[in-house]
């Protein structure tokens, strides 16, 4: 035993201080709170860069011009879209994040590693019973997978193309084919929603409202329902989305098909808008004279003003197809697109020029008494492809 | 060191005391209550919960015909991956622990063999499963039990809705019977006993001869005569013959009087009606009709032609030899042996008949000869599909289906339900909605029909009350009455649904495949850990399990084989080398091997591939696309990739979930297979346990 603890055992000696066993002192604590700002200093210093090149280039890459809001680098990537007009998104450059969303990124994370065979799994049994014609399970099979890899445009086109084509053809009757598509467009609608930069998802909607629904075998029946069911025309909405494609593709670049053609199909869905307007316009004109033939006056005055309307609508529509066409003309001029293309679409502008003259010409010498003098100059244009 | 080989129970002089059976059950016994302990269980109520939430949350296309499949399915699925887990994760867990918990020390000197110990953790591991899918299983079917409540509820709300609406009844009939008795129903199918048969219905006005066989115009059916038998071969040697064939030229009476014309019409002269015209070819047995004539090559030989029948009804049709140069109105006879004589209305014939002795051969110098059978009648065929074609107006092409004897007791409690399915033309204008008819002829004459819109691809069901049939045989005629339309037939498109017993069974037949599959899956997880770690175990189960799974897939795509059969040769290779060389090479040779092994293998797949010179000289690999069949290395494919168990082949197929009965003898197979797959894989893992170390 020591001396200092046999003094201590007597009571004669305090006892040994332990190791670490001081109580801090004010010189421990300034040097804490020293190193403390050093920290901060270092980590502003390391962090400001970030925020002011880093997450700029990051911005610039995806497309958006506006400098980063106040906030931190790490942050920013929330703060700069609820800056830029955007709501808040939990992931960087992720679309809108709602709370239906939860379950999907729930059991997305859940799932961890085995996301991958369980979604290679999906895509071999989505394609199998495709084959085989057998149905109930497709549609979940497909939301499955695009929640799985909501992140790919290309996963919500393809199996969006899958439900308006391949399906659409293993039913007979026209409202099932319907139902098929309708499934189709909100399944689409929701790979917007999750992708609101990809050109591509909106360019395949255009596709979809213009060929399936426009062009197809059962075109009547789809586009008759379709204005029943969003109250406008197939042609109007196939541009919108169009539009939509060419906008995000100047803003994101995100468009994987060549620009010339894709950016033209908006001036083409536009003419057939314009010929479809014209058809009605037609259409109620010849509704208004059989009427008059029949003793009907009052119905056929009706018709003959709605039919006024629908044809200053349809001279409206040729003369907006006139000016995309000069539109897409001149940018693509500039931009060095081949001269048959650009001859191909001269074509097309002075095609919509011409019919909106005509048609403008009709209606102004056009009364309710000349109609069935006239009637044979009003043309009817058939959709043509 | 001491293994199982050591135990003195291993020696040949004497058997151990007690049974094979006794000792397995009772090491099962003590591998369920490992199970038991590891709380598996404890997995069965999150299964139910993920279930249930899966199939609420899965969008359907038409929930109350596809609400009940898919939640079987969804149920099947859930019971699948947990019978994954069970014997990918756990299975591997059983031997390695006892190695490390020192358990098997005392397992080892104990008077059991490895084939006991290997096959009771895998009897033990199959009862702990069968007991989670059963409890798994009870909670699924109160789920499908309430689903199918509400989608009775839902049937009936659209039936209410659409049964003003549609066109005809028996368009509801299936939406009928959910509402009436809900969606929980199993059947099995009872098909037609041959066919289909073509014939024209004529209708109930039609007068014509007997004795005769018809076919009608635009429908592509065809009077045949065998003409093998004959001596036309031998005549048209010395010269050309003649075959006459005296017709029936019928105008088909029209079922609806012809429109009044218009008073200010002016009159006309009365068209001359066209001659009624035919195709006819002498063609070899198994050929159909060819090309137009007029595009054939020329001096290419003419096996048929357009005939007008004269007013006579008598049509001669010359005939060559097949050497002879082609010559306008003449027919060369086809090369082959057997031949036959077709001969199809065309549009302005309307109804063609002939009857039994209507076509002699005459020879060159004279000779006659009568073919005295009945023609055939052979419809259209399109890729293996009887064509049926329709029409508004009788006379009209009918496929006709025989049910032979039905027993009463197979008909079940109600109405007697009918599948019509078959793919309607897919160039009909959109426009057209596809009308079919379906009659039932009883044996005593009395018939029923049925007015129903087909779906293309999708069956209709269609029921028949019971006091019109109870049993016995039955005859079904499908006319088509859309005009310009084409029904695509098989011998199944109309087939009988018999009632197949309660839906309960047929769910736990499915659970029970699914139950097999965990099994065999348990053999593959407790044969892989007699050898190694859990760890590795579970690696390499899972590699196994996922090539077995991926097998059709890698037998059916060149470059997927190529890789798959690569990464099973690496798992073989180290396996080989590893386990069987570990007593007599270092580690550093063994791993030397497995390097050079693996060399050698790249080098033989990057052979296999077909190695090219590009436009500039480069060595470059073709696209996969483009491999050609090298037969090398197709025979390696198939005998390293065939090899592996087909464990998907041990799930129920999707036509469980829709409802159709699995046939005792299908279980049976399933169960034999997988009996057969654990006792060669208890075999395997019994040999790789006796040289396993167990202590130092």
């Amino acid at each position: 035993m020591s001396e200092h603890d046999l003094e201590f055992a007597e009571g004669r000696a305090p006892p040994l201080d332990l190791p670490g066993g001081d109580r801090p002192s004010s010189q421990d604590r300034f040097r804490t709170l020293l190193y403390g700002l050093i920290l901060v200093l270092v980590v502003a210093l390391g962090v400001h860069p970030l925020r002011t090149y880093v997450e700029a280039k990051r911005q610039a890459l995806l497309g958006r011009s506006e400098f980063p809001g106040r906030r931190l680098a790490l942050a920013s990537q929330f703060g700069f879209d609820a800056a830029s007009g955007d709501t808040v998104r939990l992931v960087p450059g992720a679309p809108t994040a709602e709370i239906e969303d939860l379950p999907a990124e729930a059991v997305t994370l859940v799932l961890g590693g085995f996301r991958g065979p369980y979604v290679v799994w999906l895509w071999t049994k989505a394609e199998e019973e495709k084959q085989h014609k057998i149905h109930f399970d497709l549609l979940d099979r497909y939301s499955k997978i695009a929640a799985l890899q909501s992140d790919y445009p290309e996963v919500w086109t393809f199996h969006y193309w899958n439900m308006l084509w391949n399906i659409t053809v293993q039913w007979q009757s026209p409202e099932r084919k319907y139902q098929w598509i309708r499934l189709g467009i909100r399944f689409l609608r929701e790979g917007y929603r999750r992708n609101p930069h990809s050109a591509d998802i909106m360019l395949e909607m255009g596709r979809g409202y213009l060929y399936k629904i426009g062009h197809s075998q059962e075109a009547e029946y789809y586009l008759r329902r379709v204005k029943e069911d969003e109250g406008r025309s197939a042609f109007l909405s196939a541009y919108e989305w169009f539009d939509k494609a060419r906008k995000a593709n100047d803003r994101y670049g995100t468009l994987h098909d060549p620009k010339v053609v894709s950016y033209s199909q908006a001036c083409h869905a536009l003419s057939y808008y314009a010929i479809e307007t014209a058809q009605d316009a037609h259409d109620e004109f010849q509704a208004s004279l059989d009427a008059r033939k029949e003793g009907r006056e009052d119905e056929s005055r009706k018709r003959f003003q709605a039919a006024q309307k629908r044809l200053a609508d349809a001279v409206g529509a040729w003369q907006w197809a006139t000016r995309e066409w000069q539109e897409h003309i001149v940018r693509f001029d500039k931009e060095g697109a081949s001269p048959e293309l650009l001859s191909k679409y001269k074509r097309f502008r002075d095609e919509a020029d011409q019919s909106g003259k005509v048609l403008d010409s009709v209606r102004s010498e056009l009364t309710y008494a000349n109609l069935p003098e006239v009637m044979p100059r009003i043309p009817r244009p058939a959709i043509t492809w | 060191m001491h293994k199982h080989a050591d135990n003195p129970v291993y020696s040949t002089s004497g058997l151990p005391a007690g049974s094979f059976l006794r000792r397995t059950a009772a090491l099962a016994l003590v591998a369920w209550r490992h199970g038991m302990r590891m709380r598996l269980w404890v997995l069965v109520p999150p299964a139910i919960i993920v279930l249930i939430l899966a199939d609420l949350y899965s969008p359907r296309f038409d929930p109350v015909f596809e609400g009940i499949p898919a939640a079987v399915s969804t149920s099947l699925l859930v019971m699948t991956i947990l019978a994954i887990v069970v014997g990918i994760f756990f299975a591997t867990y059983a031997i390695p622990a006892e190695m490390e918990s020192k358990v098997a020390y005392s397992v080892v000197t104990k008077p059991v063999r490895a084939s006991e110990v290997v096959a009771g953790k895998v009897i033990g591991m199959s009862l702990v499963l069968a007991v989670m899918l059963a409890a798994v299983g009870v909670g699924a079917y109160g789920y499908i039990l309430v689903r199918a409540s509400a989608i009775q509820k839902l049937a009936a709300e659209r039936l209410a809705e659409a049964g003003p609406r549609a066109t005809y009844s028996a368009d509801l009939n299936a939406l009928e019977a959910v509402a009436d008795s809900g969606p929980l129903k199993t059947y099995r199918y009872y098909n037609a006993a041959g066919g289909p048969a073509i014939s024209i219905e004529m209708g109930p006005e039609w007068r014509g001869p007997a004795g005769v066989r018809w076919i009608l115009a635009e429908t592509g059916m065809r009077l045949a005569w065998r003409l093998t038998d004959t001596p036309l071969r031998q005549w048209v040697e010395s010269g050309p013959c003649r075959l006459c064939v005296s017709f029936l030229v019928s105008q088909m009476p029209e079922a609806q009087p012809a429109a009044p014309a218009p008073a200010d019409a002016k009159a006309k002269e009365p068209e001359k009606p066209a001659a009624p015209q035919v195709l006819a070819g002498v063609l070899a047995a198994g050929e159909d009709f060819g090309a137009d004539t007029a595009s054939q090559k020329p001096g290419s030989p003419i096996q048929q032609d357009t005939c007008d029948i004269p007013p006579s009804g008598e049509l001669v049709i010359t005939v060559i030899s097949p050497q002879a140069p082609p010559v306008k109105g003449a027919l060369n006879l086809p090369a082959s042996d057997d031949f036959v004589l077709k001969v199809m209305a065309l549009k302005s014939a309307k109804l063609v008949g002939a009857r039994a002795g209507s076509l002699k051969i005459l020879g060159p110098q004279g000779q006659e000869h009568l073919v005295a059978a009945l023609p055939e009648v052979n419809p259209a065929e399109q890729r293996r599909r009887v064509l049926l074609a329709g029409r508004s107006r009788l006379p009209r092409e009918a496929a006709i289906f025989r049910f032979a004897d039905v027993k009463p007791e197979w008909l079940g409690g109600k109405d007697t339900a009918f599948e019509a399915g078959f793919s309607l033309d897919s160039w009909t204008p959109p426009n057209i909605q596809a009308e079919a008819k379906l009659t039932f002829v009883r044996p005593d004459g009395r018939e029923k029909s049925l007015l129903f819109h087909p779906e293309s691809h999708h069956s209709t069901v269609l029921y028949l009350d019971r006091e019109f049939w109870r049993g016995g045989p039955l005859e079904a005629r499908l006319e088509s009455l859309t005009d310009d339309d084409n029904f695509g037939l098989l011998p199944e498109s109309v087939q009988l649904r018999l009632d197949a017993g309660p839906y309960v069974w047929n769910f736990a037949k499915g659970m029970m495949c699914v139950w097999f599959y965990g099994t065999v899956l348990a053999a593959i997880g407790v044969f892989v850990s007699t050898r190694v770690s859990w760890f590795v175990g579970i690696l390499t189960a899972s590699t196994l399990f996922l090539l077995s799974s991926l097998r059709p897939f890698l037998l059916h795509s060149t470059p997927a084989a190529m890789i798959g059969a690569y990464m099973l040769a690496i798992v073989a290779v180290q396996i080989a080398v590893l386990l069987f060389l570990r007593k007599r090479w270092a580690l550093w040779r063994r791993l030397g091997a497995v390097a050079g092994l693996l060399v050698l293998s790249g080098i033989f797949v990057f052979a296999a591939m077909s190695v090219e010179k590009g436009p500039f000289g480069e060595w470059r690999i073709r696209p996969p696309a483009m491999v050609p069949e090298w037969v090398p290395w197709k025979f390696f494919v198939e005998r390293v990739a065939l090899p592996l168990p087909d464990v998907a082949a041990f799930l129920p197929s999707d036509s469980l979930s829709m409802g159709q009965a699995m046939p005792p003898a299908d279980l049976g197979a399933t169960f034999l297979l997988a009996a057969l797959g654990v006792t060669l894989l208890v075999a395997a893992g019994a040999l790789m346990l006796r040289n396993r170390e167990v202590a130092a």
